[in-house]
């Protein structure tokens, strides 16, 4: 469960869809569509903590920016 | 000087490196053998180190499948931890669990620090966040 301070979170899916933004307090969840890009940011001065279940034992991640070395 | 502070906390990009699996080969062999049980009884005796004692070592690496934690995914162990300068992640997949093989399902759990952002990241599967 989420403990600490908020996030926002948002995702958007394919092509046509709305794009949708949350702000997520401790005790509150959602959900991120399959396929979906999602993101969480935490703009507060505490730190957070989450929990994400998802419905694969092999997930997989895409994330859109890799990170330059 | 928030705005200063931003942090990024990269997910997928790290996590396949920081596993602690001390080989990988060895991994995919149990992985294999689960996949292969024709029941989840068989998969839970596999699981447990019977029928396949002779292969004993297979079945043996890290701390995740000796005497019994196999069936426990410890967060707080280090294994499957994906860190970055604003965070860290960790998966419990089936990579790293192999308890899950079979459940469909897997969890993890992040930790971010103040003003830190996780990059935008899909999945073949749906997370429920909480």
């Amino acid at each position: 469960m989420m403990s600490g301070s908020n996030l926002k979170v948002g995702f958007i899916q394919e092509n046509g869809a709305r794009f949708v933004t949350n702000i997520l307090n401790p005790g509150q969840g959602t959900i991120f569509p399959k396929g979906s890009f999602h993101y969480q940011v935490n703009l507060d001065c505490e730190p957070v903590s989450f929990v994400a279940g998802l419905n694969s034992a092999d997930p997989g991640a895409t994330s859109i920016a890799q990170r330059c070395k | 000087m928030r705005r200063a502070a931003l942090t990024t906390l990269l997910l997928g990009v790290i996590l396949p490196v920081t596993t602690q699996i001390a080989d990988p080969t060895k991994a995919a062999i149990i992985i294999d053998q689960l996949e292969d049980a024709p029941t989840s009884a068989a998969r839970f005796n596999l699981l447990k180190g019977r029928d396949v004692r002779s292969r004993r070592s297979l079945i043996i690496h890290g701390s995740i499948l000796t005497h019994g934690p196999q069936f426990v995914f410890d967060f707080n162990a280090g294994i499957g931890v994906g860190k970055g300068a604003g965070g860290n992640i960790t998966v419990a997949n089936v990579a790293d669990f192999p308890f899950l093989v079979g459940q469909g399902m897997s969890l993890t759990v992040g930790k971010m620090a103040y003003v830190s952002l996780s990059l935008s990241v899909s999945h073949r599967s749906k997370p429920f966040l909480t």
